[in-house]
């Protein structure tokens, strides 16, 4: 399947999102957002 | 429990199991039976992941780490997300190019036979015993503090599961886990409010947050501060968490069965890309919230009588003995008398916050960390006990910390939808678990071997067959499990053994063109060898260092990708 057409796929599904780069960022992207989110709690009430 | 409960509870499972039949009413063959006819929509198959991965120990044993060791357990989920990104991109577009029913078939295609039958071989030892384990762990907990007989416990678990997998496949288990995921979700979130409410009036959430943390129960990344301190045996660390757990990630959700068959059934590639993307989005933050009702319910037994141990029958045994008994309720008096004057300094602690006054605060948590190891060795003495009365007891009761709060200080009714939660998170992963067990033994042995892959038999009844079969021995080894004393930490490990070698072999198959079959296949009975070794050596000989066991999976992952290359380079050319 070529990447346009699976492209299309997605903002099928999921019409904001423009490509499944863009998804894969953001899934990476929350889990490093939470590692800083954890880590900045645990330093602030240890 | 009282009626109440019982009827939320029996009335929750008997809805879900006569969803799960309603929805698969219809289905004609084994593509309908074993993959949906490939509808699925990417929130089925998100959900139907998750709640595959959620047993119900999970939901039993991590409040309990949070309370004992804190939530730094998270970090082992760090390398989920990582993992759910390389698999749609690497492999869900060529499974669905191919159009498998396993992850296997992929293999010969791939490689060979040979090949494709050691993978399905390796996945049908490790997790046909592991859905024994899937039945056993809750019933011998359910059965231990509602009193109930754990062989009637395990056979009706078994059962029920049994009866909508066997007659509804892929489909019944995907709509049942939705509908399992959600009384979870509710469940818990549920007994996390009621936790925090039942905290003195005077406690406020912030103030539990800041004792938690000052206790150090928020521990939630954790790093060596220099790779001297490095620590191999250390399984929670972040680094532990990030290339460990992504490659146990990489080897659970890529190559085994059991999930790979939740995201076959996608109505099209985004569906199953999005579904398996959502896990990968929502495991993290689950994870977090369920380890921090466990802090929670830390702070909760600081303000509230904290039994010396967690395990009903247990102390029942002892206190039948006069002289240990005796001792006993002595070690227990005392355990008592420490946690009180602790909760003393705790609220003097938290006076001390409030008027900014550093030195008190100071004081105050010294006093804190040294009743707590005072009351640490008075538990210690309480277990030695136990020990003493009966050698084969079980003194870990880190699973029966949350079951203890939810049967001592929830409402009826909550209660019952807190059981209703346990046996829905067994019920979701025993399904998929028996589904899996069965569709890989008719696709991949009784299809592949015995019948030369031809269309012309009737697979479905097999299919039917097969997960009855697989039932079955998942019931007699649960009914077995409690006679064979460390059965359930050696399936435990049995399962990351070869975990690593099944990645490598995916691995090698999706990233080394040029390695063939046979390369693969000596590749992966070297790597499993090793790994096996890594295991058995150092208990006769402590020259070689014990490795923690998640380590195992980029271990042999690593070794067959090496062994292959080398072993193809070497091999005369064509």
């Amino acid at each position: 399947m070529a990447e346009e057409d699976s492209n299309e796929d997605l903002r099928k599904i999921i019409p904001f999102v423009k490509s499944w780069r863009v998804l894969y960022a953001f899934v990476l992207g929350e889990l490093l957002v939470l590692i800083i989110l954890f880590y900045w709690f645990s330093k602030l009430v240890a | 429990m009282s009626y109440i409960d019982w009827l939320v509870m029996c009335g929750t499972v008997f809805l879900i199991v006569g969803y799960g039949i309603y929805k698969s009413r219809n289905i004609q063959d084994i593509r309908g039976y074993l993959l949906s006819d490939k509808d699925m929509k990417w929130w089925t198959i998100g959900l139907s992941i998750m709640a595959t991965q959620a047993s119900a120990i999970t939901f039993l044993s991590t409040p309990g780490q949070a309370f004992n060791d804190g939530m730094r357990f998270v970090q082992f989920y760090f390398g989920v997300p990582i993992a759910m990104v390389i698999i749609s991109i690497v492999a869900i577009p060529i499974f669905h190019r191919l159009n498998v029913y396993t992850a296997y078939e992929y293999l010969e295609q791939r490689f060979d036979l040979k090949t494709r039958s050691l993978a399905a071989f390796l996945f049908l030892i490790s997790r046909g015993m592991a859905a024994g384990l899937t039945i056993y762990a809750p019933a011998i907990i359910l059965a231990t503090l509602l009193g109930w007989e754990i062989h009637f416990t395990c056979v009706a678990i078994g059962i029920v599961v049994l009866i909508y997998t066997a007659f509804g496949g892929n489909r019944a288990v995907s709509h049942t886990q939705k509908q399992q995921m959600a009384v979870i979700l509710v469940g818990m979130i549920v007994a996390g409010v009621v936790m925090v409410l039942k905290l003195p009036p005077d406690i406020s959430f912030s103030d539990a947050v800041f004792v938690a943390g000052k206790m150090g129960k928020m521990n939630i990344i954790t790093s060596p501060s220099s790779w001297a301190e490095f620590d191999i045996k250390d399984r929670y660390n972040i680094w532990s968490g990030l290339i460990g757990g992504t490659f146990l990630a990489l080897s659970y959700f890529g190559t085994d069965q059991s999930q790979v068959q939740r995201y076959l059934g996608g109505k099209s590639l985004a569906e199953s890309r999005i579904g398996l993307l959502f896990n990968g989005m929502f495991k993290v933050p689950m994870q977090f919230i369920i380890l921090f009702i466990g802090a929670m319910m830390f702070v909760f037994y600081q303000f509230n009588p904290r039994p010396l141990f967690f395990n009903h029958k247990e102390k029942e045994a002892i206190l039948m003995s006069d002289s240990l008994g005796t001792k006993y309720l002595e070690a227990e008096e005392k355990y008592h008398s420490l946690n009180q004057e602790k909760e003393a300094w705790i609220r003097i602690m938290l006076e001390a916050k409030q008027s900014g006054n550093k030195t008190r605060e100071t004081e105050a948590l010294a006093s804190i960390h040294n009743l707590e190891a005072e009351a640490g060795l008075v538990r210690q003495e309480g277990i030695e006990l136990i020990k003493s009365n009966h050698p084969a007891a079980n003194t870990n009761d880190l699973d029966k910390i949350f079951l203890t709060f939810v049967l001592d200080h929830l409402p009826p009714g909550l209660i019952g939808l807190l059981m209703a939660v346990i046996l829905s998170a067994s019920m979701s992963s025993s399904s998929a678990e028996l589904n899996s067990l069965a569709t890989t033994s008719v696709v991949d042995i009784y299809k592949r071997l015995f019948h030369g892959d031809t269309e012309s038999r009737n697979y479905l009844r097999a299919s039917r067959l097969a997960t009855i079969g697989w039932g079955a021995f998942a019931i007699g080894f649960a009914l077995f499990a409690g006679n064979m004393g460390n059965l359930i930490q050696a399936v435990n490990i049995l399962g990351s053994l070869f975990y690593g070698t099944l990645l490598g072999i995916f691995v090698v198959a999706f990233f080394m063109k040029k390695v063939g079959g046979t390369a693969v296949f000596l590749a992966a009975v070297i790597a499993e060898i090793l790994v096996v070794g890594l295991y058995v050596l150092p208990q006769f000989f402590p020259i070689i260092p014990d490795i923690g066991f998640l380590w195992y999976n980029l271990i042999g992952c690593f070794a067959v990708a090496a062994a292959a290359g080398i072993i193809q380079a070497a091999s005369p050319k064509k």
